[in-house]
């Protein structure tokens, strides 16, 4: 089940926050209120992973990475060692391993191993569904019907995602949902379940995205995707996102191997253990680490959370007034949630989005991209803030996502208000780092080189991370030059002074960051290439 | 960081000394005004004096100079916005 995706799971989300709000009113002491969290957490996960096989991969890689962050804390508190750098990169890679390997088995035709591998469980599943659309799909094939439901391009997931997301919707919902799309994955094998038969949707390039279902990442922007809405791909001839979809269950990730949200969940724990290392943090327990990785409102697509900003809000002790005002933001944030995503992106999408999607001249491609970053920002946005709200009932103050993103002075500026807790988290860890021990190290004499190369360093990751397709690096790429670009221009403008002070100067510079920031977006959804 | 363990007061007084003159004058390097010199409770970030890299190039000058190490994680910069503070925090962590 998608979270935030339909009605149904609005329902479930009433068992976990219900006792939440008699435990927030009554005043319950934080441990309470953390055990409940913890409690609700795992049943959610698995309410929101089901089949079983997803659940049990998720608990696999949940005790995989405590393990580990626990050995690495072990040894950064053990009077014996010092705080080597091999160990610490071993550490990280270490704990990045499970979500290469949800991206790169599937490249790598892998897959009918992972398939023997799991067993039958979990192909049997898929393999299920599979066989019940096949038919249509095969029928289908070539437009995929089953854009309705989800095609969204959502991607909340990541969601820069979002081109990814069609791939992820359709495969799986394709195999749920959509009658034939998804089949051709069967055929494949598992991989198939994967993204190609989604593609369609989007647009013909991607039919040979099947390869890249794998991209774990983009899963959950399938899981977006499939919240139905919006399929961005669905031709006009097929209205957009068919309400009959909704609450059927759809299956949320399109691969084998790996479950909805394990991209976002590895930020946290990769944050963790670059914080156990420089000694920020000494003591994790099971069941602060439980209830901080497997958070269930933010499970699938952030906002990213940190550990010890996570831990203080775990254990505030909350009066019922501070725990009311919780209540009404979180109201506030929801509503706001049904605004953006099942109203204005909705309608972007069936009405803007959905009719271009087929569309590759230049003045269609134009409207394509206004209307997609609008969608992209609506979708995820109002994701996010569903993510927000529903925090809030815990107790949480999950981190803000967006902050009007388009109304950004300069491309700096744009990333400190776009998909902020990704941007802040690859500031901090990848950027800052690496800038800091280059100079440390004197890897580069010259900081501006540095500073480049951390930008460059970091938006290749960022768009790697989306999915291992092309347009996703080459909007990495793309993103690293306007950054690069533009610190260069700030510097001269500061020996210059040619741009101005005025509001008409700002006017102008949001005009252009808005263009420069669409057109970055046009490339992430993959309709160019 | 190793080198306040002593408790002198005028050990501690020098060293306050120190940190609070690095710290400008790094501050007036990076930020490119000596106005953070003359209003130690400016917001740094807020008036787009101090970004990530000025932020790297202080804590860079803090390790040279001051022999403290800062991880990049380590403070909110809500709590490091203004000289006052940043001040304020390294005198904490060095005593």
């Amino acid at each position: 089940m998608i979270p935030y995706d339909s009605f149904s799971f609005f329902l479930w989300l009433l068992i976990p926050i219900l006792p939440a709000i008699v435990l927030g009113l009554s005043q319950a002491s934080p441990r309470t209120r953390s055990l409940w969290i913890m409690h609700v957490s795992v049943g959610m996960l698995y309410l929101i992973l089901r089949p079983l096989t997803y659940f049990t991969q998720a608990v696999v890689y949940f005790v995989f990475e405590y393990a580990l962050v626990r050995t690495y804390l072990y040894y950064r508190q053990s009077e014996r060692h010092r705080n080597k750098a091999y160990v610490f990169y071993l550490a990280v890679v270490l704990s990045l391993l499970p979500l290469l390997l949800v991206k790169f088995v599937p490249l790598l035709g892998l897959n009918h191993y992972v398939q023997s591998l799991l067993g039958s469980p979990a192909t049997t599943a898929l393999a299920g569904h599979a066989q019940q659309h096949a038919q249509a799909a095969h029928s289908v094939r070539g437009f995929s019907p089953s854009l309705p439901a989800s095609s969204a391009p959502s991607g909340y997931q990541s969601f820069p995602e979002v081109q990814s997301l069609p791939a992820v919707v359709r495969s799986l919902p394709a195999v749920h949902t959509l009658p034939g799309t998804h089949v051709v994955s069967v055929a494949q094998g598992l991989s198939g379940p994967q993204a190609l038969s989604g593609f369609p949707a989007l647009s013909g390039s991607h039919a040979f995205s099947s390869s890249q279902a794998l991209s774990g990442p983009s899963a959950s922007a399938g899981a977006h995707a499939f919240s139905g809405s919006h399929v961005p791909s669905s031709s006009p001839s097929f209205p957009a996102a068919t309400p009959s979809n909704q609450g059927q269950m759809k299956p949320i990730w399109d691969s084998l191997l790996g479950f909805l949200g394990i991209s976002y969940v590895t930020f946290r724990i990769v944050g963790t253990v670059i914080e156990i290392r420089d000694g920020l943090i000494k003591e994790v327990n099971l069941g602060d680490f439980i209830s901080f990785v497997l958070f269930f409102p933010t499970l699938a697509s952030g906002p990213i959370d940190r550990y010890r900003r996570f831990l203080s809000d775990l254990r505030k002790t909350l009066t019922r007034q501070e725990y009311t005002g919780y209540m009404v933001e979180g109201l506030e944030y929801i509503f706001r949630g049904f605004l953006y995503k099942f109203i204005i992106a909705y309608l972007i999408n069936r009405y803007a989005l959905a009719p271009l999607t087929h569309a590759h001249a230049f003045w269609p491609t134009v409207k394509y991209m206004y209307a997609y970053s609008a969608y992209l920002f609506f979708d995820f946005a109002g994701y996010s803030v569903f993510a927000i709200g529903v925090s809030r009932f815990f107790g949480i103050k999950s981190p803000e996502n967006f902050k009007a993103p388009f109304w950004a002075k300069n491309i700096k500026d744009f990333w400190q208000r776009w998909h902020i807790s990704l941007s802040m988290w690859f500031r901090d860890y990848i950027y800052m780092r690496f800038v800091l021990t280059s100079a440390k190290k004197k890897w580069l004499t010259n900081r501006y080189m540095a500073s480049a190369a951390g930008y460059l360093l970091l938006f290749l990751l960022m768009g790697i991370w989306h999915g291992t397709e092309w347009h996703y690096i080459i909007y990495g790429l793309y993103m690293a030059i306007l950054m690069i670009g533009f610190e260069f221009l700030e510097r001269a403008n500061k020996k210059k002074h040619f741009w101005g002070q005025s509001k008409a100067w700002d006017m102008l510079a949001r005009i252009c960051t808005l263009q420069l920031t669409c057109f970055g977006l046009l490339i992430f959804s993959g309709h160019l290439f | 960081m190793h080198n306040q363990t002593t408790t002198e007061p005028n050990a501690e007084a020098n060293n306050q000394a120190k940190i609070r003159s690095v710290i400008l004058s790094a501050l007036t390097d990076i930020c490119g005004t000596a106005e953070v010199a003359d209003n130690l409770q400016l917001d740094l970030f807020a008036h787009g004096l101090l970004d990530s890299f000025g932020l790297v190039e202080l804590m860079l000058t803090i390790h040279e100079q001051l022999g403290l190490e800062i991880a990049p994680t380590e403070v909110e910069r809500e709590t490091w916005s203004t000289p006052e503070k940043i001040i304020g925090y390294l005198e904490g962590k060095a005593r």
